[in-house]
């Protein structure tokens, strides 16, 4: 710990004036506040392309939660994206991807099986809304990946959509959650959960909804 | 440098060093109520009054009012507690009027407007007035229905922070008469430093640094709820960027002027010994994340750092010497505490590879190999017992019950010799403080340096009014043993040279004054006649008395 300092400690009388030292102690501390403000401004910088990633993932929660209800309507404009229409042909159930695999995002025009989620992803970024969707960390359009991996620095601001599957009651873990693929059936409710990536490229979550 | 002025040991009272508040403000019931107010809620100079208490109350409530005027601009907390927010404001408006009022009305009596032709007006017009009518202003303004922009009462409310300058204002003078004349390294350790140039403004230095510690540390816990973070995280971005501009401001002040400090004189020795110190580099660890995570994010994962900020809590650490003294007790009682250690980590290992040996054909799950059983040893050693993983077969229960017996007495060996270790630490602590005291106390007086040394070594030491006040009175008991130390033991005189020349003078002058009073000649026939005293103290006998 800190030395006391004692009652007897020397005062040189001084003529008010600085001396050199006292002049590098200034510029120390000009260079201090330089330094503190110019990462305080980066970091700052980086928070506010995660606050506007953040939004770009309200606005993907509010619509895909919107449409949730609409979606089962016999007239619903997306017919890809419609509930109980047509039985899934293509799709098949996906596994959880294994730890640490890196797949590919999906691709939404390649995965266009009807009513699969890849399908349904086609259209849906055709909305005018995400078509002008800007990730704030690229200035692209925001890609929607299976996970946020912060070993893969370049996922920063995009956008992860999981399901999430109840297991049967007893089951030592409540529900599975597992990356969204291209060949997933969406003729049903599902439970989703939405994410956008940091700048580590660490998941944030936006919120968990039906759709 | 101001003279040095002294207490009289007879009049050191232990409730002043140790600073208790219970002393009875010497106030007249008699005096008119004006003069009456002032003197219990206003006056500085009156000790034990509740000036001091007002201050307190009054400060922090301006910096709860900073603290709601910010998170009133953060909409997902201000929006469903709007109502809460206005009450405080109500509360803390009321507070500030009658504050206002009360020094409006006791003006005549302040003795920085009582000379002045009308008291009351010289006080209106006083800076620190309009800052108090400033700070409660805007709120009538609201009530009265004068339509003002939403920002601009913000702006007014903003500036009741500037209330603050009632307290440091008077500190910052006291402090500058202090440190005249001195150069401003001096003034930076005065102000960084605890010592007798620091006064009052070293006190709120040191507050505000907790404060901001305080606040910080808060900020990281908060960071870790989802919820609130998602909320605030560019708010809680600011305020880590502002804290670490503080802390490391204060840290550049700490190393320019650590060379003032004995044993640190030289500028680069000891500069690089106050960065080594366990404080100073708490200090450091509590900055280092804010610059490693924004200057290499973008190369490195850096987010465990993170965690490292936490450190910034153990800055609270630097006044109460509480690191030392556990650092002292740790490497002094080392040698048990490892050999313990030892134990602890064979018995560990024994109750582990007992446990696979009896369980694992049982259980090849659970009890799989020894590195794996493990954690059941230890969970079953400690006394924690999760009961995820437990003995199935007979043997291995009953080797089980005894290993727990032998756990419990091992596991809480090093806990018994660390609270061993530390009260025998404060028993030595006090000792040499009364060492310390006795030596200042012996001269009869005490400077003023000397009481804020047993001041400083009391408040270390947690001793309290009545501990103190018994220590005064046992160095006061010994000194005044030592002024008659006729009375004393042998063995005491001989162990202080000083004391025993002193007895030794006492005896010869006793020797003397009965060669003086006796008759000689009666003397002489005496010891000639019998065998009372030998050859050699004959001869001495008269060598003292010829002399």
């Amino acid at each position: 710990m800190e030395t006391q300092s004692g009652p007897h400690a020397a005062a040189t009388p001084s003529d008010g004036g600085f001396s050199t030292s006292d002049f590098g102690f200034f510029a120390l501390m000009a260079l201090v506040v330089v330094a503190v403000t110019w990462v305080g401004v980066l970091s700052f910088e980086e928070g506010m392309h995660t606050e506007k990633s953040k939004r770009n993932g309200e606005a993907w929660v509010a619509w895909l939660t919107e449409n949730s209800a609409k979606r089962s309507d016999p007239d619903y404009p997306l017919r890809a994206c419609a509930a109980g229409l047509q039985a899934p042909t293509a799709a098949q159930p996906s596994e959880p991807a294994p730890e640490g695999a890196t797949e590919e995002a999906p691709k939404p025009a390649a995965a266009a099986a009807p009513n699969t989620w890849g399908a349904c992803l086609a259209e849906i970024v055709k909305v005018p809304a995400f078509a002008a969707m800007v990730n704030p960390f690229t200035g692209k359009t925001p890609e929607l990946v299976e996970k946020c991996d912060p070993a893969d620095h370049n996922l920063h601001g995009n956008i992860a959509i999981e399901k999430s599957i109840s297991n049967p009651p007893g089951s030592a873990v409540p529900v599975t959650i597992s990356a969204l693929v291209p060949g997933d059936a969406i003729d049903t409710k599902l439970q989703l959960k939405l994410s956008i990536c940091d700048k580590g490229a660490y998941p944030i979550k936006v919120s968990e909804f039906e759709f | 440098m101001e003279e040095k002025t002294y207490v009289s040991i007879h009049e050191l009272d232990a409730k002043s060093i140790v600073g208790a508040t219970d002393i009875e403000a010497d106030i007249s019931k008699d005096l008119p109520l004006r003069k009456w107010l002032y003197a219990w809620l206003l006056d500085p100079h009156i000790e034990g009054n509740y000036q001091q208490f007002i201050d307190k109350w009054i400060s922090i409530l301006i910096v709860v009012n900073l603290f709601a005027l910010l998170f009133e601009q953060v909409p997902a907390i201000f929006e469903p507690n709007a109502h809460l927010f206005h009450y405080f404001d109500v509360f803390s408006v009321v507070v500030f009027t009658l504050e206002y009022f009360l020094r409006f009305y006791v003006a005549p009596e302040d003795p920085d407007f009582a000379g002045k032709p009308n008291a009351r007006t010289s006080y209106l017009f006083s800076p620190f007035a309009i800052i108090d009518f400033l700070a409660i202003a805007p709120f009538y303004l609201k009530f009265l229905g004068i339509p003002l922009d939403l920002r601009f009462l913000r702006f007014l409310r903003l500036l009741r922070i500037l209330k603050l300058f009632r307290i440091i204002i008077p500190a910052y003078h006291d402090f500058a008469k202090a440190n005249q004349g001195r150069t401003l390294r001096q003034k930076v350790h005065a102000l960084v430093f605890p010592g007798t140039y620091g006064g009052r403004l070293q006190e709120l230095f040191d507050g505000f640094i907790a404060l901001c510690v305080l606040l910080s540390v808060f900020a990281v816990i908060m960071e870790s709820v989802h919820s609130v973070s998602y909320m605030l995280n560019i708010q809680f971005v600011i305020l880590d960027a502002v804290m670490v501009g503080i802390f490391t401001i204060e840290y550049v002040m700490r190393m320019y002027s650590c060379v003032e400090e004995p044993g640190f004189k030289s500028p680069i020795a000891g500069r690089f010994k106050q960065g080594t110190t366990v404080s100073t580099f708490i200090d450091f660890l509590a900055i280092l994340p804010f610059f490693l995570e924004g200057l290499l994010h973008h190369v490195l994962d850096l987010r465990f750092l993170r965690v490292f900020r936490l450190t910034r809590l153990l800055k609270l650490t630097r006044g109460n010497d509480a690191t030392t003294t556990l650092v002292k007790v740790l490497s002094r009682e080392w040698p048990i505490i490892s050999a313990s250690a030892f134990i602890m980590i064979l018995l560990v290992i024994m109750t582990a590879s007992l446990g696979f040996l009896f369980e694992h054909e049982a259980q090849p799950d659970k009890y799989e190999n020894i590195p794996t059983t493990i954690y059941w040893a230890v969970i079953t050693l400690a006394s924690i017992g999760y009961g995820d993983i437990y003995p199935v077969t007979p043997i291995g229960r009953a080797m089980t019950v005894v290993m727990a017996f032998a756990g419990i007495g091992i596991f809480a060996i090093p806990a018994a010799i660390l609270a061993s270790a530390f009260s025998d630490e404060l028993v030595k602590e006090r000792e040499v403080l009364k060492a310390d005291l006795y030596d200042i106390m012996k001269d009869g007086k005490i400077s003023t340096d000397e009481l804020d040394f047993i001041r400083a070594e009391a408040k270390r030491l947690h001793l309290s009014v009545e501990e103190v006040s018994a220590l005064v009175r046992q160095i006061q008991q010994e000194l005044e043993r030592e002024a008659n130390f006729a009375d004393m033991p042998i063995h005491q005189i001989a162990a202080k040279p000083e004391l025993a020349a002193e007895h030794y003078k006492t005896l010869l002058s006793n020797i003397r004054q009965l060669g003086m009073l006796m008759e000689p000649a009666e003397f002489d026939k005496l010891r000639q006649k019998g065998s009372r005293l030998s050859a050699e103290e004959v001869a001495l006998w008269q060598q003292i008395r010829a002399q």
